[in-house]
């Protein structure tokens, strides 16, 4: 029986008040919410986690296979949320690609979730006239050999390949906020940039608050509107912010944001 | 943190709020990026982001700024750089500062055009290097499953490496040593109390075997071998070792014995040989004799003395022994 707590990371912050998961983006991990867990501490049950392929993640429990696409990502999700017994009302606070992962576990899930808070979402970065997301292929392509490149420099590159599950590999990953296993990474950009999910937006039922940033590099303002468009319950918000990541760059906003979401 | 003076920095360098939005630069990254003169900036509202291609500003905003807003530093990062339009590679570094509270990010940009080939090359063989690791976890994970085969047959494991070491020091077909063996004993040899007393070697080889495999088959030239063999051992004494040394040619190492106990033994070999009729066949051989010079020679000048002397039987006619002319008396 795979110990989902161990495989997935996962913290725990008890209290008494609405549950809320914590899905990090493609990149980083979970401590990428450390600016906002504080404000809800001890009021709040917090539970975070990381993907598996991500962070503090066994790296022996990827495949390639089931990390190709957003869906082994949201059974991540779910399992978690399966492991913590956050089956009812739970609020998921994610962030980039996770929004998309969330609406996926939503939809097989509904009567789990009680709001989703989708920081800086974007179903098809790829362009599809006249559907505007951001990308083209070519990009995309590029953004995988950057990787590429610079997790030479990051890390022993072989080392959790190799090493599999062994206390070296995990220390050396540990030591990095930002993924260093260029094959894990490969997988989940891959997953994440080729993916197409704007059929899904209709069947997610529910609610859902999108955090756009007014000046995103990886959202443009007309993907929210897309979205806003497309979900059936959803309220859209433009944060006066410039980058991707709110959340880290102005955690008050988000922390706002977030405790409205908790007070309806 | 006092303002550092970019002017004196010999790279294009520039300070950003943590929006990327440009504070500061230096002449270096005006020319680079097509920006007014530093000494007249005024309120350029540049972002460096517009200098990134847009892969580079995922890249930026998935994993450089997250670091560098956790950690405070960045180093070497590389990204294609396209300011006015123009692209290129480049690397860059980042740390922050502490400014009137607010953070500031200070950048450092080198060219990358060197590198780049170098590092393509990298690139290329740990992508190499990955699948060979992709198979061995493929073979670490069959391994596994077969460990608890193994564990279960461990006895008949152990019996099957010892029968596997002695196949490596043994010809399975004569039951001698084989030239493996010689190993050991030159060491044995070259490890005995002094005062040590000399040694001798013959090498024996079969006569036109060759023709005999051709004539009458491997199966008879496997029984010839077996039967010269068995020859060779009824002819040495208890503390000689008969080693087969490769295809047709035998060795015996004969300790404490001078040349005229060696050409005794190389007599009897004849004989035996001539009666035996090993394989059922009328086989000759030739052998070289040659023996230890000194009480510290070393075994395999003596083999090659010895083969010398064989060559010599083989050129004078065969079916006879010459001895090595270092050994003769």
């Amino acid at each position: 029986m795979t110990n989902i707590l161990r495989r997935n990371h996962v913290t725990d912050h008890a209290g008494p008040g609405t549950p809320v998961l914590y899905a990090h983006g493609f990149g980083c991990h979970q401590d990428m919410w450390a600016d906002i867990t504080p404000a809800f501490a001890g009021r709040h049950r917090q539970v975070l986690f990381d993907y598996v392929g991500s962070g503090r993640s066994d790296p022996s429990a990827f495949s390639v296979q089931r990390y190709c696409h957003l869906r082994g990502y949201a059974q991540d999700l779910l399992e978690v949320c399966e492991a913590t017994g956050l089956t009812r009302d739970v609020v998921v606070v994610a962030h980039s690609v996770s929004c998309s992962i969330a609406m996926l576990a939503a939809i097989e899930r509904p009567q789990w979730f009680r709001h989703l808070v989708l920081i800086g979402p974007n179903p098809c970065f790829v362009n599809d006239p006249p559907y505007v997301g951001g990308f083209e292929r070519s990009d995309l392509q590029e953004l995988l050999e950057l990787m590429q490149r610079n997790y030479m420099g990051w890390a022993d590159f072989l080392a959790p390949v190799v090493a599999g599950d062994s206390d070296t590999s995990r220390a050396r990953l540990r030591e990095s906020f930002c993924s260093t296993d260029p094959v894990m990474a490969k997988t989940f950009a891959e997953a994440t940039f080729f993916a197409d999910n704007r059929a899904d937006l209709p069947r997610v039922s529910t609610p859902c608050l999108i955090l756009q940033h007014a000046r995103d590099a990886l959202a443009p303002l007309a993907v929210g509107e897309y979205l806003h468009a497309h979900l059936p319950l959803s309220t859209l918000q433009v944060l006066d912010v410039t980058g991707h990541c709110a959340h880290m760059s102005h955690p008050h906003l988000v922390i706002e944001a977030v405790r409205g979401v908790l007070k309806d | 943190m006092s303002h550092v003076p970019l002017s004196d920095i010999p790279a294009p360098c520039w300070v950003t709020d943590g929006q990327g939005v440009l504070r500061r630069y230096n002449a270096r990254l005006a020319e680079w990026a097509g920006l007014p003169d530093p000494g007249a900036q005024g309120d350029v509202a540049v972002t460096m982001t517009d200098w990134l291609t847009p892969a580079g500003r995922i890249f930026f905003e998935t994993h450089v700024w997250p670091t560098l807003r956790r950690d405070g530093l960045i180093v070497e990062i590389f990204a294609y750089w396209q300011p006015g339009g123009r692209r290129s590679g480049a690397y860059v570094s980042a740390k922050r500062m502490e400014h009137d509270a607010e953070p500031q990010y200070l950048w450092l940009l080198f060219a990358a055009e060197d590198r780049q080939a170098f590092e393509q090359a990298l690139i290329q063989a740990r992508q190499r290097a990955q699948s060979q690791a992709e198979q061995l976890q493929e073979a670490h994970a069959r391994l596994r499953l077969l460990n608890g085969q193994l564990q279960r047959q461990i006895h008949q494991t152990q019996a099957e490496n010892r029968t596997l070491s002695e196949l490596a020091a043994h010809d399975p077909l004569t039951g001698l040593g084989n030239r493996r063996s010689l190993q050991a004993l030159s060491q044995a040899l070259a490890s005995r109390p002094a005062p040590r007393r000399p040694y001798a070697v013959l090498m024996i080889d079969i006569d036109h075997f060759k023709a005999i495999n051709d004539q009458h088959g491997h199966a008879r030239g496997d029984a010839v071998l077996a039967g010269v063999a068995e020859c060779l051992r009824r002819c040495a004494r208890q503390s000689d070792t008969v080693v087969r040394y490769g295809g047709e040619e035998f060795t015996l190492v004969l300790p404490d014995a001078d040349v005229s106990q060696a050409l005794v033994v190389a007599a009897r070999a004849h004989e035996e040989i001539a009666r035996a009729r090993p394989g059922g066949l009328a086989v000759t051989v030739s052998i070289g004799a040659a023996a230890a010079l000194s009480d510290d020679a070393d075994l395999y000048e003596v083999l090659q003395h010895a083969d010398e002397a064989l060559y010599a039987a083989k050129s004078q006619g065969r079916n006879t022994t010459v001895c090595h002319s270092s050994s003769r008396r």
